[in-house]
């Protein structure tokens, strides 16, 4: 029965997603006024009952599932290697599973209100949101996700870690009026395939040393060290992609062309959450692999600085937000450096609340305004009080303030930090857990710092005017979202701020897999961070107070274009990679063009050339004619006496 | 020594019923001067005569004409496959003709029977025990065509090719028979395997020069019956010249006359040390000389015309392997004759589906036109045209043609099997070669149709006449005649595409 609902669990949004894939994908007749259109109403229809039964499903599951569960089938038997259809279900793999189907549900919902035809679409200009492939995509995404979450097989893993690149992919160039959609869908799909290539080496490598890809097998196998650290090293390549690693993080900002909701649901619950989930699915192979828990915790605390300090100075609230998703990451995957999975996955579980419930209440800003710069907002508190109150309690789940769901998961985190560090408590070597220790820490400063920035430039202060082209009276009198854009806004606000309570409760923290009262512990460890946090936030607050028409990244100084540029490695991406590379494709071009097709088509032209050569002696009079008969056998036979009577 | 020899008339049977049925069209078109009845007269003959082979075939080999040990005239299992294939190949040739000789540009009586003395050459050829027989009955099956070739009313182009023909003949068989003096000069033999076994006898024969020449001097005359380069310039000037089911006859019975007069000797009279090499050089260059030239071919008749001198490059191939010695083995020189026979009986097949399609596709009595009169044949006859496509992929060798393939596969590996690696890949360059234009004829069936498709004449202003006379029929149905010689073509060529071992086995006996 539990290995029937963890089938059920993937297979209801696929199903829901591939029957929505074939609804007619632009509405007919023109007229698109929302609700018009039936195809859009069974997309919707499809779409919410998706997610809305996955969430049943995982619900169910969660209230079952005890200790693992696995079910397998012989999918294919290959020379040796074993490829197995199945789930492995566990606690972790419930909870998680109700955060993507909770965050889906919600993303599904909102989306209703916020593909439609807007107060910002020009008048009598009918936008095609092509609502019913959007909506599919979507519960395609969730099903994927869903799979990586149940698979027991690393091919199925493979599987379901595969679609959600394309499905990103898809929905990130959705919005066919932004020029950038489809450069960004681009660099998305092919900066996670980098990571993926290494991501399928080392499945295949685990594969191969086992015998076999079922997860239990892999795991329990006893893989020789050097195996093992080159599989856990590849595998994480595929990880830093999918989970915007340093230095595979560059496509995450980029996505933000993706409409909001979509943002959201990669943000919080399907995309960048499956990198850490398959390392602590993985992790009995990682901790015995102290090389690459040491590479990943560089990478993590490079990966947590960076996307924090890029967070500090942008101009685009969506990016911000992309931002510190990449630093927030970076907690995850430190947590996981230091041999705390629990820890990482009760971050990725709070992370997955708070930054849906942003990224909603941004789209909630966007939506009424039009834009998404920081520097045309402010003074939005009074005018759409529900949305401040939503991206208060983000942000403050977002830089941890207590008592709200980021603070209990990020100490978690900085906890198993410092226990490695201070005792070596953890698999990998003392100096990660300084470096992810000190990284988190220095992170809760700058991560407060501009997110106090962030509420301040937006929702206080006084209202800035629009720019011109988008002077119009509606974006002058900006409003709270209509229900069904609040609706998912507040319940998401619930878990975003509760959450952390959950690490009381033994029945959660048990699902885990974490130790008892590890979260807990409240101490004087917890004033360190505290002290951090209200210091960055007073930095902001001082900032702005003294100019609060001004953007506190002011005080950056020089450093803030580099900031906002995110250190300029997509420059370096562009010098180190991308123009080598379009390098080596245009010389290789033309050498195809050149080389090889020159000497196809020189053959080919040399060989008409031949032809009419000989067709010309060929027109020749009769005589010509039996005098070359004559001829030829003149020259034939002396060929064949003298050369046969030398033989 | 009795002057009166007994002679085994039953073996001669096919050959009487031959030439009854040349004797009975003339005396038919005589009497009964009604064009019908010297058609059937001389179809009549034509099933009789292949009967008559396949049951005298049938009853175990024969010989008269004997001097001591040696015949002239032995009747076996491959004299009675060639007669019954020359039988089949007249009887089609016949049916092609109805729509011509319905428009009356060629006498009835002279043209059939002028075909069934052609076909007497080639039933007694295929028993020909010497080369004196040989030779004489390679003359009885190309004489009447130079006739034949010319025999279109009116027309410059078919007598231009018929003198062609007739002078590149004459200086071809003078050729072949300086070779066979030469030969009984060195030798004192005729007959075929008493040649054979005097000159793998007396090996020093091999080293006297003129045993060479007289060698290469035969082979290179024979060559010219399956227009092999160099001997070849006459071929697509005549079958272009030639009416369309001429050359249909031209490029079937006269090549397979030849090649079955080029085995003979090769198999059983001359020392494969010599024959071997010439044959290899004049397989690489009708391959190549063939294949080249047809590329550029703008006339339809002309590309097939040269194609098929490609395709005697093929024949030829196999028996290049004899050139090396790994490839003179009992089993390599079998395995090589066999190919050689299995590639002919292929290769006729597929022409003559060829030729009857574009028989069905051109106007009655017109000749073959340009390749841009065959745009859009598809749609208006898609049938015809579909056959048509099949007998080109075949002949260029590819799947669905599977006949063409089995046969090419079956050249290159008796080629591999005697050590002759070098020419297979000749053969496999020519083939890649040869997909150009038979794959640029098939597609053109399938273009849509040109502009001015519907005054198909004007396109040939030579043609003014015919295209007047075949105005009104250009848009009716071919005669059923055609229709049903290209189905049983066709029909074989799928059957022995899907079974080819029936070819095969039949081959190697």
């Amino acid at each position: 029965m539990t290995g029937l609902l963890g089938v059920l669990l993937p297979a209801v949004p696929l199903v829901a997603g591939l029957v929505g894939l074939l609804l007619p994908p632009v509405s007919r007749g023109g007229g698109a006024r929302a609700g018009a259109d039936p195809a859009r109403r069974v997309a919707v229809g499809l779409g919410v009952a998706g997610a809305a039964g996955a969430l049943l499903v995982a619900v169910a599951l969660l209230a079952r599932v005890g200790a693992s569960v696995e079910t397998s089938t012989t999918w294919v038997d290959l020379g040796g290697l074993r490829v197995t259809l199945g789930v492995r279900l566990d606690g972790a793999a419930a909870v998680v599973a109700v955060a993507v189907a909770a965050v889906a549900l919600a993303v599904q919902v909102y989306s209703v209100g916020y593909l439609r035809a807007g107060p910002h679409d020009e008048a009598g200009v009918d936008v095609d949101h092509r609502y019913p492939p959007y909506a599919a995509q979507i519960s395609l995404f969730t099903a994927a996700m869903l799979l990586v979450v149940v698979a027991g097989d690393l091919v199925m893993l493979l599987v379901g870690w595969e679609v959600m690149g394309l499905c990103s992919y898809l929905l990130i160039a959705h919005d066919r009026r932004l020029p950038g959609a489809p450069a960004a869908a681009m660099k998305a799909f092919l900066v996670t395939r980098v990571g993926d290539v290494g991501f399928l080496l080392g499945i295949a490598l685990l594969g191969v040393s086992a015998g076999s890809f079922r997860i239990a097998d892999v795991l329990a196998h006893d893989h020789s060290a050097g195996t093992l650290t080159a599989a856990c090293l590849l595998l994480l390549a595929g990880v830093a992609g999918k989970s915007a690693q340093f230095p595979l993080h560059t496509w995450l900002p980029d996505a933000m062309a993706g409409p909001t909701p979509v943002s959201a649901l990669i943000h919080a619950a399907t995309m960048v959450a499956a990198g850490v989930y398959a390392v602590t699915r993985l992790f009995p192979l990682f901790e015995r692999a102290p090389a690459a828990l040491a590479v990943l915790g560089v990478l993590a605390s490079v990966t947590l600085l960076l996307g924090a300090l890029a967070a500090t100075a942008q101009d685009d609230l969506k990016r911000v937000l992309a931002w510190s998703t990449v630093s927030q990451l970076g907690y995850m995957t430190g947590a996981l450096a230091v041999g705390a999975p629990a820890a990482a996955l009760f971050h990725l579980l709070t992370h997955a609340a708070f930054k849906a419930l942003l990224f909603l209440a941004a789209g909630a800003v966007i939506h009424a305004l039009g834009t998404p710069l920081l520097s045309r907002m402010g003074g939005l508190r009074s005018t759409m009080p529900v949305t401040f109150w939503c991206t208060a309690v983000g942000l403050g789940a977002l830089a941890g303030v207590p008592p709200l769901a980021g603070f209990w998961s990020k100490d978690g985190v900085l906890a198993a930090a410092e226990a490695a560090a201070l005792d070596s408590a953890g698999p990998a070597p003392a100096w990660v857990g300084w470096l992810v220790w000190l990284a988190g820490l220095a992170g809760v400063a700058v991560t407060a710092w501009y997110a106090t920035r962030l509420l301040l430039r937006a929702f206080l202060g006084a209202a800035r005017p629009p720019l011109p082209p988008h002077d119009r009276p509606i974006a002058l009198h900006p409003h709270d979202p209509p229900a069904v854009l609040r609706v998912p806004m507040l319940l998401l606000a619930v878990p975003a701020a509760l959450l952390g309570l959950a690490a009381f409760w033994p029945g959660f923290t048990g699902r885990l897999g974490a130790p008892e009262g590890e979260w807990t512990h409240v101490g004087p460890a917890l004033l360190l961070p505290l002290a951090l946090l209200v210091a960055g936030a007073a930095l902001a607050w001082a900032g702005w107070r003294r100019d609060t028409a001004a953007d506190p990244a002011r005080a950056l100084g020089p450093l803030g274009p580099v900031f906002a540029a995110g250190f300029r490695l997509d420059d370096v991406q562009h010098a180190l990679v991308v123009r080598p590379v379009t390098a080596l494709a245009r010389f290789a071009r033309a050498a195809d063009e050149r080389v090889v097709d020159g000497a196809v088509e020189g053959t080919g032209r040399g060989a008409t050339g031949l032809g009419g050569a000989l067709a010309g002696l060929h027109r020749a009079a009769l005589p010509r004619a039996a005098a070359g008969v004559l001829a030829g056998a003149l020259l034939i036979g002396l060929a064949a006496v003298l050369i046969g009577g030398v033989a | 020594m009795s002057l009166v020899q007994s002679v085994d008339n039953v073996a001669l049977l096919p050959a009487y019923l031959a030439a009854g049925t040349a004797v009975l069209v003339l005396l038919a078109d005589l009497l009964v001067a009604r064009a019908a009845a010297t058609v059937a007269v001389a179809a009549a003959g034509a099933v009789a005569t292949g009967l008559g082979s396949a049951v005298v075939g049938a009853g175990g080999p024969r010989a008269t004409f004997c001097v001591a040990a040696d015949c002239s005239y032995v009747y076996g299992g491959r004299a009675a496959l060639v007669g019954a294939l020359f039988a089949l190949l007249t009887l089609g040739m016949l049916a092609l003709s109805g729509p011509a000789l319905r428009a009356g540009r060629s006498p009835v009586g002279e043209y059939c029977f002028l075909l069934a003395c052609s076909m007497t050459g080639g039933v007694v050829l295929g028993a020909a025990g010497d080369l004196i027989t040989l030779i004489v009955a390679l003359e009885t099956l190309t004489l009447p065509l130079y006739v034949l070739v010319g025999l279109r009313r009116g027309s410059l182009a078919s007598a231009e090719a018929a003198v062609t023909f007739f002078v590149v003949s004459v200086v071809a068989t003078t050729v072949t028979l300086l070779g066979a003096a030469l030969l009984y000069a060195v030798t004192g033999g005729l007959h075929l395997d008493r040649l054979g076994a005097l000159l793998a006898g007396r090996p020093d024969l091999l080293d006297v020069p003129l045993t060479t020449a007289a060698v290469a001097l035969v082979l290179l005359g024979l060559a010219f019956k399956v227009a092999a380069v160099p001997f070849h310039a006459w071929a697509p000037a005549t079958y272009d010249g030639a009416p369309l089911p001429v050359a249909a006859y031209l490029s079937t019975a006269s090549k397979l006359g030849g090649v079955v007069a080029l085995l003979a000797v090769v198999q059983r009279a001359l020392p494969a040390e010599v024959t071997g090499p010439v044959l290899a050089g004049l397989a690489v260059l009708t391959m190549t000389v063939g294949n080249l030239v047809a590329l550029r071919q703008r006339r339809t008749v002309r590309l097939l015309a040269w194609s098929s001198v490609a395709q005697a490059g093929y024949i030829l191939a196999p028996l290049g392997a004899l050139a090396l010695a790994a490839g003179r083995t009992a089993d390599a020189r079998a395995a090589a004759y066999a190919a050689a026979v299995a590639y002919t009986v292929f290769f006729v097949v597929l022409e003559l589906a060829a030729f009857a399609a574009l028989v069905a596709l051109r106007p009655a009595g017109a000749d073959g036109g340009t390749l841009a009169d065959l745009r859009g044949a598809a749609r208006r006859r898609p049938w015809v045209a579909g056959a048509f496509a099949l007998a080109l992929v075949g002949l260029a060798g590819l799947p669905p043609g599977l006949a063409g393939l089995f046969a090419k596969v079956t050249v290159v590996r008796a080629l591999l099997d005697g050590g002759a690696g070098w020419l297979a890949l000749v053969v496999a360059v020519n083939a890649v070669i040869g997909l150009a234009y038979y794959l640029r004829l098939a597609a053109t069936l399938y273009a849509p149709p040109a502009e001015t498709a519907g005054a198909g004449g004007t396109a040939a202003p030579a043609e003014a006449g015919v295209a007047a006379g075949a105005g009104g029929a250009a848009g009716s149905r071919p005669a059923w005649a055609v229709l049903g010689t290209l189905a049983v073509a066709t029909l074989v060529a799928v059957a022995v595409g899907f079974a080819p071992q029936l070819v095969l086995d039949l081959a190697a006996r």
